[in-house]
């Protein structure tokens, strides 16, 4: 669009509105953080004090307002700053350990800012840990694939998150680590022998895991719950089987927004976080679900594309890891709520109540944005 | 990448899929299940209706009531429960009213029981049973001889009775609870007028009268063609009847030969005032014997003020004829106002007077009632 006048060269040009955000990334992730608000606002609506649509509002807010800064980013500037983002997600990370770290169903894994006030450090260190492993797997200038010194790299410095994340305990989110990891080196372009030396890892790790009785036995009554719902039906399986009465309940068309009986009677627990799909479920139906799935869809596709036309590659990587990382979270998440994944505490990405999460993933989709105006021209 | 893209795009379509399949084809399972999850089904119990003595205060007789009446008009009595649904949240917690249908309450049942009769009836048992030390078995029955009703019952469960008895051949309750009056036992001495093979048939022995209370005693008549050389004297041995089939035999006797079947009710009325069912003392047969006969039965119960049965013939029926301790009876007709009873007392384990004694007091106490209530 050409707009009359003097052509500004002031500090603030790469803010200017000539350069909207792209609409693929924006329109799917505003819509899933818009329909998130209107589930909670219906998942809480039998708590008339709650507050928690206010503050999920002002997180969605503060998310869109990152997301265009990050957006505006120079790729090669957000790499300047990679040793320091990743120290300082690591360093959160510990922190969460420590007597600052809040538990919260049964995972230390908040840092309290204050009353009511707190934030997820394993969110931030999502990002944080794509920027570094982009930084490393993306490195060379010449766009050739990464040698097996980057890629043993990468998994050193992806370990320590994982390890930290693991002990606090909150498995989920380990593997969303775990996942984006694989991801960003088979993105990469890495030998395949890599790949496989990593899956042979993997494989060696669990059976120690095993072992050594690291699998602990909630998680073994989760997966059990999987294929045996009836077996636990007060404990794992009351959460499992609620949760596909609350969806399967809503049919075609769905209840109506406000008007679903399984929400208002609180049946399933943790519906406005990470069981907020079953208010879409029973309230919007498949009419409903099949939309959200389909914008998540759609959010997926255009990373793709830009992970695909990126001309760097560390654009290239670090576009794919935010699709990893998105894909994974919300395939755990829907399939969990449906009954196709063990249950695991991870947040429907955009949707689920959780400010870290939100802003998290909203400045994710700012990643993707700046991967995507680096490969337009300069104005 | 186009791993990547076939990995994301396999995730979302198998997402899809499963969603179509919770919501779609087992959508209505579902749909069922939480419906049934939210809803506590409530039942609202109906007020039960009431029992009425004839004038209209509540009938206060227990074992009359509770055993009798309301077991045999229990559905009319009941009324229906309501059914109310409530929605409740996941906690059990009831968060409203999503349906509900009232309880109909019962009807309110009115009987022909004279109150004061019926307390007569029970003071005088009860003074029977003072004599012989034992409270249980007799029986008053007063019976209203033109229409049938029922103006007055009192009498003891017969469970024990057919313990303490001995057995069944003397006592024929089917082993469950009964009024006295129902009771089958041995009929004494003069009561062979009517107790005679060859008329209890026709005055309705050897079967239930049909009374609207449970657990009736059909008695026993025995069969002429196997005494064809014993009647009447010698057969009355195996005649057994209860203070009821004897009551309406003798009323059979004072009103021409109508045999009713006995009625305590005489009306179901709805909570609204309207009248649900008016019950009538059926006609149970008509009695073909000869007027001498009624004559002579009428002649014996109005002339002798009180017809001592047992002691008319000697200690027949009274003390063990049969090897055990028998049963007093007596029987009068009471003419009271516009009403003519027909009383029937019987007092088990008693020496020969003693249901005479009672039947006397029944005699003089309920004329005067009838006077009391016509203030005269």
């Amino acid at each position: 669009m050409n707009v009359p006048g003097p052509r500004s060269q002031a500090w603030w040009a790469p803010f200017a509105p000539r350069t909207p955000l792209d609409a693929g990334l924006l329109l799917p992730a505003g819509a899933l953080a818009a329909i998130g608000l209107l589930l909670l606002s219906s998942a809480t609506r039998t708590d008339p004090g709650s507050a928690l649509v206010q503050r999920q509002g002002l997180s969605v807010c503060l998310g869109l307002a990152l997301m265009w800064v990050v957006s505006r980013a120079e790729p090669k500037v957000l790499r300047a700053y990679v040793p320091a983002v990743y120290l300082l997600g690591l360093a959160a990370l510990v922190a969460v350990l420590t007597p600052l770290g809040r538990t919260v169903n049964g995972s230390q894994a908040w840092i309290a800012l204050g009353p009511g006030l707190g934030f997820q450090p394993s969110e931030f260190a999502k990002v944080s840990t794509i920027l570094t492993l982009a930084g490393v797997l993306g490195g060379r200038d010449d766009g050739g694939r990464p040698g097996g010194r980057a890629v043993l790299l990468a998994l050193t410095l992806a370990a320590p998150p994982v390890i930290l994340i693991a002990l606090e305990p909150d498995f989920g989110t380990a593997l969303v680590f775990c996942a984006v990891t694989i991801g960003m080196i088979t993105v990469s372009g890495a030998r395949m022998r890599w790949l496989a030396g990593i899956a042979a890892l993997s494989a060696l790790g669990l059976a120690l895991m095993w072992r050594l009785d690291l699998v602990r036995p909630y998680q073994l009554r989760r997966l059990s719950v999987l294929f045996h719902p009836e077996a636990d039906p007060l404990g794992s399986g009351y959460h499992a089987a609620q949760s596909r009465i609350a969806v399967g309940s809503g049919e075609v068309f769905g209840t109506g927004l406000f008007r679903g009986g399984q929400t208002a009677g609180r049946f399933v627990p943790e519906q406005h976080t990470d069981f907020i799909f079953t208010v879409a479920g029973e309230e919007l139906g498949f009419l409903g679900t099949a939309s959200i799935v389909l914008l998540v869809t759609l959010l997926l596709w255009r990373g793709l594309w830009i992970t695909a036309v990126s001309p760097s590659s560390y654009g290239t990587v670090l576009a794919g890891g935010v699709v990893c990382w998105l894909a994974f979270q919300s395939f755990v998440n829907l399939g969990m709520t449906l009954g196709i994944v063990p249950i695991t505490g991870l947040p429907l990405p955009f949707v689920s109540y959780g400010g870290s999460a939100v802003i998290a993933a909203l400045a994710a989709v700012g990643l993707l944005d700046a991967v995507k105006r680096a490969r337009e021209p300069v104005p | 990448m186009a791993l990547l893209a076939v990995v994301v795009s396999s995730m979302m379509l198998s997402v899809l899929g499963r969603l179509w399949h919770l919501q779609i084809v087992d959508g209505a399972y579902y749909a069922r299940a939480a419906a049934d999850s939210r809803v506590r089904t409530e039942s609202l119990p109906a007020p039960a209706g009431l029992v009425l003595a004839a004038d209209g205060s509540p009938l206060s007789s227990g074992a009359l009531v509770g055993q009798g009446l309301e077991t045999w008009y229990r559905a009319e009595l009941a009324g229906r429960a309501g059914v109310r649904q409530l929605a409740v949240d996941s906690r059990g917690t009831v968060t409203g009213v999503m349906g509900e249908s009232a309880a109909l309450p019962g009807s309110t049942l009115t009987t022909s029981i004279d109150p004061r009769i019926q307390r007569l009836a029970e003071q005088t048992l009860a003074s029977g049973a003072a004599k012989t030390g034992r409270a249980i078995g007799g029986a008053v029955v007063v019976l209203e001889a033109s229409t049938g009703r029922v103006a007055a019952l009192a009498g003891h469960a017969g469970r024990e009775t057919a313990a303490r008895h001995g057995g069944a051949a003397e006592v024929d309750t089917g082993g469950l609870p009964s009024s006295g009056a129902l009771v089958a036992r041995r009929p004494p001495g003069s009561a062979r007028v009517i107790t005679s093979p060859a008329a209890a048939t026709a005055f309705g022995f050897g079967r239930p009268t049909g009374i609207d209370l449970p657990n009736e005693a059909a008695g026993a008549v025995p069969d002429p063609a196997r005494h064809p050389d014993r009647p009447s004297a010698s057969g009355q041995d195996e005649v057994l009847v209860t203070p009821l089939q004897l009551a309406r035999a003798y009323a059979a006797a004072v009103n021409g030969g109508t045999l009713f079947s006995p009625r305590l009710a005489t009306a179901l009325v709805r909570p609204d005032g309207t009248v649900a069912r008016t019950v009538v003392p059926p006609v149970d047969g008509r009695v073909a014997v000869s007027p001498e006969t009624l004559r002579g039965v009428r002649h014996a119960l109005s002339v002798n003020l009180s017809v001592n049965l047992s002691a008319s013939r000697s200690s027949d029926g009274t003390l063990d004829a049969y090897g055990g301790p028998g049963a007093s009876w007596s029987a009068c007709y009471v003419p009271a106002g516009r009403s003519r009873y027909v009383v029937v007392v019987m007092v088990p384990w008693s020496g020969r007077d003693t249901a005479g004694t009672a039947a006397r007091a029944m005699r003089e106490g309920i004329p005067r009632l009838a006077d009391a209530s016509t203030g005269t």
